[in-house]
């Protein structure tokens, strides 16, 4: 396997794509063997900055782009998600649990929190009226035994 | 979702996210203003995926019973997403039943 993999997606800002987003990410970290516990964390993770991009940063807007990079180096999954919405205006308390500025939606405030919670490393970066990047990483654990028992079952070896 | 008495039952569906969440938040507006409700039992059996956004759709309708003295319940939880909604915090506000007859017992 070479050492540096990458895939980029670029995606409309519309709700239904959320879906889209995390499965192809998780699609993507399956060639490190995740185990089914980091499969769902990535796709957690992905789901919630996809979702602020589309409820925060285009909100108001019927068109936007959400662009998806993700990269593998060695057995860490590294994955961007970059909106050119409206921005952060102040990132910490963005990241404040339960700080919401859409509580009409029953929005949680626990979209950051659960991104720290399930990935390794996450930092943001934003320009108010330029868009917000969200950068996240995963140390996966390869799970080599349930991948030889997914081989056995589906009779690869 | 169901009524039964003044229990609602909403039945999630697989995927909890932002979508599902406004979904059932629109289909629980039209209930409650149909019906006395007073508890809420979220069957939680089919979901197979949930992001942030079923933590808020589970804490928006505890802020509605709570005034009424209501209940919130969540049955047919999952190891992975109990694993969630431990982290979450949420079951210090919602009580864990195994499934809904169990969760109508305790209301």
């Amino acid at each position: 396997m070479a050492d540096i993999q990458r895939m980029s997606i670029e995606f409309g800002c519309e709700p239904d794509n959320e879906s889209f987003a995390r499965v192809a990410v998780a699609a993507y970290a399956a060639r490190l063997n995740p185990t089914l516990e980091e499969i769902s964390d990535i796709k957690t993770a992905v789901s919630e900055a996809v979702t602020n991009s589309i409820i925060h940063g285009y909100y108001g807007r019927t068109e936007g782009k959400i662009i998806i990079e993700c990269e593998i180096k060695e057995d860490r999954l590294m994955v961007s998600v970059t909106d050119m919405g409206v921005g952060i205006e102040d990132i910490s308390k963005a990241m404040e649990p339960m700080y919401t500025t859409r509580p009409e939606l029953e929005r949680s405030g626990m979209g950051f929190v659960f991104m720290e919670a399930f990935m390794d490393e996450v930092t943001v970066e934003s320009t108010a009226g330029k868009g917000t990047t969200v950068k996240m990483s995963k140390k996966i654990t390869s799970d080599e035994q349930i991948n030889d028992d997914l081989s056995m079952a589906v009779g690869y070896n | 979702m169901e009524i039964e008495d003044r229990n609602l039952i909403i039945h999630v569906g697989r995927e909890v996210d932002h979508m599902e969440a406004e979904k059932i938040r629109h289909d629980f507006e039209e209930c409650y203003l149909k019906g006395n409700i007073k508890n809420v039992i979220f069957d939680m059996s089919e979901v197979e995926f949930m992001d942030s956004s079923g933590i808020g759709m589970i804490i928006g309708k505890y802020m509605k019973v709570r005034y009424v003295g209501g209940k919130v319940f969540v049955t047919g939880v999952s190891d992975n997403i109990d694993r969630i909604l431990k982290m979450s915090g949420i079951y210090k506000i919602v009580s864990k039943r195994d499934n809904i007859f169990q969760a109508l017992r305790s209301c």
